[in-house]
């Protein structure tokens, strides 16, 4: 049996009366893509910020490789997440001092593996077909190509789990393919990978597809 | 780390420049007037061990400024006779005293030694300002192709010095006193009277005043234990056409003068260390709630608490570094600038510190200067480290 890479056990959020997620329980195993649908403002990307440490739930508890990981300290948390989660967030939040190279290095900067990781840089870039970028700064890249270099930090480090907020989010059909491709290749490659999108075509692409509808997690495939 | 600290410094060049230049000031005037105050301090008491002299007495129609009699060495080639001596002596009081005769014409020659440096003639009977250098040397007095260098007249290697044609030999160079006898050469008193005798330019003052051989420059004078300074003064002057100046009142008139004007400069400079404080602390406070969600990425990515603390007290301490060393090279400049203004204005002893002193004042300002980023900086790098690394999900776009 494939031990599960994530697990939601009852996972509820409220903030102050308003119940928000409600005993949610999910389990990811690597290899497996789930996109996550649903209503804007339904706890989406609450969730998806609960499944990467980001945020405590208010009850539930969350496993990661076998390891209660939602009451361990930040420190604990902090390593889990930068050695086992890539995050792609709704917006590319990048450095604008950095170079796109240096910001997608950036989690390789805290997980102090410096050396060896920079030719993965520049391959991911490569693919991305942003290797003549390497040394521009965000603010001189499209949205397009901002999307895709979060996309490169977020594989630098081969995470096994990688979480995606509205990765094809305001990109053309033709860079959504891209990225999507990118998203489903890592998942060909092991990774479990979580996708939160508004997007059909992409969810339609995911192993497993869920709705969240009222703070209730609904599979729809 | 260090490179994330680096571009974030480079990415805000001109706040950051700001800093660096608003602490920069604060050091360079700190280190400028702490610079000056020890070299003052330094020549004043040198000065008062190695001139010993309580009272200068000069003729009274020599009018430069006390200051500059004392410390200025001028003279206006304005001479008295020599048996002004013996009348002086005989005042009641007067422990011993002692001539001195000055002539400055000393750039005639091919072997030109500067115009700032003057020859000075000394009475070996009753001296005893260079008469402590001619201990340590085992001799009792000069002879006429003899000379003591002044303790910053430039060093001559071959021992030997020509003065207006004629050789003479260094027998040793004097220690630093802070007033112009550093820039004196010191010979007998009848070799300086021969030599001023001999220059052409001075052969009006000689006509006016008489031969060199019956005068004077100066009078030096100790007065007893017992004695009330201002008394002797008083009495001398009363004997006519003389001069008396107090030395220990024009030191601490200099003294004041320089306290009042470096309490001042001082006060400048502390305004500008606490204005720069304020804004070393203001800014990094503020950086603290400007760039959550930065801090919440690196968090996201992986970063602790402690990643993020290092990297907003690595910014400061960066920040106050370069600062606090743009200050030292430029309390330096404004040091070596303020002292050839002063100067200008007025003499006063001075002895250079020394390296040791430089380095350790400049030791000093830096690490306070830094120890103080980092304290600015260490308020908002604890907030930093709490930051909620959610607020990456939250939060708007980064600057």
């Amino acid at each position: 049996m494939t031990k599960n890479l994530l697990e939601l056990h009852q996972i509820s959020k409220s903030y102050e009366e308003e119940l928000i997620l409600e005993e949610i329980s999910l389990s990811v195993q690597p290899g497996t893509a789930i996109a996550i649908t649903g209503n804007s403002g339904g706890g989406k990307t609450t969730l998806l910020s609960i499944m990467g440490l980001l945020q405590k739930p208010t009850s539930g508890q969350i496993t990661m490789n076998g390891l209660e990981a939602s009451s361990l300290d930040q420190k604990k948390q902090a390593k889990i997440r930068g050695e086992s989660i890539g995050f792609v967030f709704q917006r590319a939040r990048l450095i604008s001092s950095l170079t796109i190279q240096e910001n997608v290095l950036l989690p390789a900067w805290f997980v102090r593996k410096e050396k060896e990781i920079v030719e993965r840089a520049q391959q991911l870039l490569s693919y991305f077909e942003l290797e003549h970028r390497l040394n521009h700064k965000p603010q001189q890249l499209s949205l397009g190509q901002l999307r895709r270099v979060a996309l490169a930090r977020a594989l630098l480090l081969q995470p096994p789990l990688l979480l995606a907020d509205e990765p094809t989010n305001d990109l053309d059909p033709a860079l959504a393919d891209i990225v999507a491709g990118a998203l489903l290749q890592a998942r060909n490659q092991g990774t479990g990978v979580i996708i939160v999108t508004h997007d059909p075509a992409l969810a339609q692409k995911a192993d497993h597809h869920f709705r969240l509808e009222q703070g209730n997690l609904i599979q729809v495939k | 780390m260090s490179l994330l600290v680096w571009k974030s410094i480079l990415h805000r060049k001109l706040q950051c420049l700001a800093l660096v230049v608003a602490i920069g000031l604060g050091v360079a005037i700190i280190f400028g007037v702490a610079t000056i105050y020890q070299g003052v301090s330094s020549g004043i008491e040198i000065s008062k061990q190695r001139l010993g002299a309580d009272i200068v007495i000069v003729p009274e129609s020599v009018k430069l400024e006390p200051s500059l009699v004392l410390f200025g060495g001028a003279t206006e080639h304005t001479y008295m006779s020599k048996n002004t001596l013996d009348a002086i002596q005989a005042v009641p009081g007067v422990r011993r005293a002692t001539p001195q005769f000055f002539t400055q014409s000393l750039s005639a020659d091919c072997h030109d030694i500067g115009t700032q440096n003057r020859m000075l003639g000394y009475d070996p009977k009753s001296d005893w300002v260079i008469e402590p250098w001619l201990k340590k040397i085992h001799k009792t007095e000069l002879k006429d192709n003899e000379v003591i260098l002044g303790a910053k007249i430039p060093v001559w290697t071959q021992n030997r010095i020509s003065i207006l044609g004629k050789w003479y030999d260094i027998v040793t160079v004097a220690e630093e006193t802070g007033t112009t006898l550093d820039y004196s050469l010191f010979v007998s008193m009848e070799e300086a009277r021969r030599v001023a005798g001999k220059d052409v330019f001075l052969g009006e003052v000689w006509t006016k005043q008489g031969p060199p051989a019956e005068l004077i420059s100066a009078i030096l004078l100790q007065v007893e234990d017992s004695a009330k300074i201002e008394t002797i003064a008083a009495e001398v002057q009363r004997l006519g056409n003389l001069r008396a100046i107090i030395a220990s009142d024009i030191k601490n008139r200099i003294n004041n003068q320089f306290t009042v004007l470096l309490l001042f400069v001082g006060g400048i400079g502390a305004l500008t260390v606490i204005a720069s404080l304020f804004q070393l602390f203001s800014r990094f406070y503020t950086l603290t709630w400007e760039r959550q969600a930065e801090w919440g990425l690196y968090l996201a990515l992986g970063a602790s608490s402690r990643d993020i603390a290092a990297i907003i007290i690595g910014e400061a301490i960066t920040i106050a570094l370069a600062g606090s060393l743009s200050g030292i090279i430029l309390g330096g400049v404004l040091y070596k600038i303020s002292l050839l203004t002063l100067s200008a204005y007025q003499s006063f002893p001075f002895i250079q510190p020394g390296w040791q002193y430089m380095t350790l004042l400049s030791f000093i300002l830096i690490l306070f200067y830094t120890g103080l980023g980092a304290l600015a900086a260490w308020l908002p790098a604890y907030q930093g480290s709490k930051t909620d690394p959610g607020t990456v999900m939250t939060r708007g776009e980064f600057d």
